[in-house]
């Protein structure tokens, strides 16, 4: 029996140390730009290139809504297969439902929305900076990123929209940024936004970012929504619904939608989106207007009535499978734990006799069940 | 709004009720558990601030509230063995949170499992391994996280990088590593006993003494004791 134990010691070791050897062997703070994979289809046609670590079964949605997966790998080369053509509009039913509510509310005829709160910007990365602009790709504690922040709350503002912009640097940029992020994104959390945006820029070839607009050069923007996250189906939507409503006005500019592998703090808000304003190879200039067309496009739905409904079923999705992965861990649980269904089914009816019998005599049973799970401590 | 708000609801409640059943495993009543998160809640919204240059602040509900708890399980740890164990589990946890920030490259781009869940991975099973405990999985996950931040108070000395311990209040990564490291120690432990067939017997003598007989308790009040009065 002692020699499983030490085995079971061994294998959680083992399984760490491998854990450790998988990560990326370089430190977090440099980037690698230059490394970064292709994804093409299985004729050969360039979907995109990115610096994110790509594994099979990735997905990722272009600025035309085609979702893609990765089928295969090859060197600096991923594969992918198109598996549908995304819908990202509303349905009939659910602009009916939003135009119905802006009636209701009167916002219509009283001619101005209510007051809501401010949009909330920050930045994770508070190094990231454009080369063309600022000299180099990161500036620790002040990046150019800082004045595409600013861009994009001069032309909020210019709208009427109230925003609070935090400069709060969290380098240096390795593994815990977004640990630090987090305490800036709840104290902005207090001042209760209309949404959570945390500004960043990709590291990849400047021509996937570069786009044209009232003949202006400006970059595109990226979408990440994180999938470790309970809030993935709500801020999904969320994401989706930007980018339908950008591509009314822009068609393209939304270069698309990316599922990162963390939760980015968007477990903190349904309404939490990470943007990614063109890459370190873009020149900031062109970041900045992106980032004025970017608030002229999307303000509607970052800040209006428009699309709450159908951010809501997004979050009765999320709820569901909350819900359902909580049932589905408990029930693991007991039934590692318990040994089967049967017993398990014995010991909550057991405990809910308990839970009858605790209201008529709390005192003593009460004193028991402490005793009890004293006991229970001695299985540490 | 309806989803939205039943969205936020639910979460917070599941978050509450994880946390609860951990402060449980950590020498608190019921009573105390709900009185300790109501704490944590309201402390939440207090920082003090530490320093001016460099700019530290602490926060009562996401830092020194779980600190204290750290330290109080910690001191009443029943025996010297467990004393160094937890001390060696603190050090051992610190030292892999260290140099897995460093090797660990997470980004948008980069990473393969977000790191607040690794934190938590981290301290649970090092708490495990070293202690076997629960109580050990939350001593060290808060402790390890901590001294993460006092590793960043030295990384950034002399810029204008502040540092907020514990500013994300009872979402802060301190608390959501500790409640998960418990609830995965605790996942390991039962999973591993209930494989092999039960609870081992070769704990030291010193060990079951003190908790069979937790708080000077005499042998009249002991589980033991109880259950067999029950049978009869």
């Amino acid at each position: 029996m002692k020699r499983l134990g030490y085995l079971f010691y061994f294998s959680i070791l083992f399984l760490l140390i491998t854990l450790l050897f998988i990560t990326n062997n370089v430190f977090a703070e440099t980037e690698l730009s230059e490394k970064y994979m292709t994804l093409q289809d299985q004729q050969g046609k360039l979907i995109t290139c990115t610096v994110h670590q790509i594994v099979v079964g990735d997905e990722y949605l272009d600025s035309q809504n085609n979702l893609y997966r990765v089928v295969k790998l090859h060197n600096n080369t991923a594969i992918v297969k198109l598996v549908r053509k995304e819908k990202l509009t509303a349905s009939t039913l659910s602009e009916l439902k939003d135009l119905w509510s802006y009636f209701i509310n009167g916002e219509f005829l009283k001619g101005e929305t209510k007051v809501k709160g401010p949009i909330a910007i920050y930045h994770t990365h508070s190094d990231e900076s454009y080369i063309p602009g600022d000299g180099t790709s990161s500036k620790f504690g002040h990046g150019g990123i800082f004045q595409v922040g600013d861009s994009l709350t001069n032309a909020f503002e210019k709208s009427g929209i109230p925003v609070v912009h935090s400069k709060t640097p969290h380098d240096p940029h390795d593994a815990m940024a977004y640990d630090r992020s987090r305490r800036t994104a709840v104290q902005l959390l207090k001042r209760q936004p209309t949404t959570l945006l945390d500004v960043h820029r990709d590291a990849v070839p400047p021509q996937l970012y570069s786009d044209v607009i009232r003949n202006q050069g400006v970059t595109k923007v990226q979408l990440v929504v994180g999938r470790q996250n309970p809030n993935f189906q709500a801020n999904n939507d969320f994401a989706k619904r930007i980018k339908e409503t950008c591509d009314r006005k822009y068609p393209g500019f939304i270069k698309g939608i990316f599922y990162g592998k963390g939760k980015y703090n968007q477990d903190l808000g349904p309404r939490s989106i990470l943007l990614e304003f063109g890459s370190d190879t873009n020149s900031k200039t062109a970041a900045e207007r992106g980032a004025q067309i970017f608030a002229a496009a999307a303000k509607d739905v970052l800040y209006g009535n428009r699309g709450a409904g159908f951010i809501n079923r997004g979050s009765m999705r999320s709820l569901f499978w909350i819900i359902a992965a909580l049932v589905a861990g408990v029930g693991l649980f007991f039934l590692i734990n318990r040994g089967s269904f049967k017993n398990f089914g014995k010991e909550l009816t057991g405990a809910m006799g308990e839970g009858e019998n605790k209201k008529t005599e709390e005192g003593p049973l009460a004193d028991d069940k402490a005793k009890e799970n004293d006991h229970s401590h001695q299985k540490n | 709004m309806t989803g939205i708000i039943l969205l936020i609801l639910v979460s917070l409640l599941i978050f509450f009720g994880m946390a609860h059943r951990v402060l449980d495993r950590l020498y608190l009543s019921d009573r105390g558990g709900l009185i300790f998160i109501g704490a944590m809640i309201v402390g939440s919204f207090i920082d003090i601030p530490l320093s001016r240059m460099p700019i530290i602040s602490v926060n009562i509900g996401g830092a020194v509230l779980p600190l204290i708890l750290a330290i109080y399980v910690l001191v009443r740890a029943g025996s010297v063995k467990e004393w160094i164990r937890s001390i060696i589990g603190i050090v051992l946890t610190t030292g892999v949170l260290y140099g897995v920030n460093k090797l660990y490259s997470f980004d948008t781009s980069r990473g393969f499992i977000e790191p607040q869940y690794l934190w938590a991975i981290i301290a649970g099973v090092i708490a495990y391994v070293a202690g076997r405990s629960r109580r050990l999985a939350f001593v060290i996950a808060t402790i390890g996280v901590l001294a993460m931040d006092i590793v960043h108070i030295l990384e950034v000395r002399g810029t204008n990088v502040p540092t907020m311990i514990g500013g994300g209040g009872v979402f802060d990564t301190m608390v959501i590593a500790a409640v998960l490291a418990v609830l995965l120690a605790e996942m390991i432990g039962e999973s591993r006993e209930a494989l092999q067939g039960g609870p081992s017997n070769d704990r030291p003598e010193e060990l079951k003494e003190a908790l069979d007989h937790p708080e000077g308790t005499t042998n009249s009040d002991t589980w033991e004791h109880n259950g067999k009065e029950r049978e009869k």
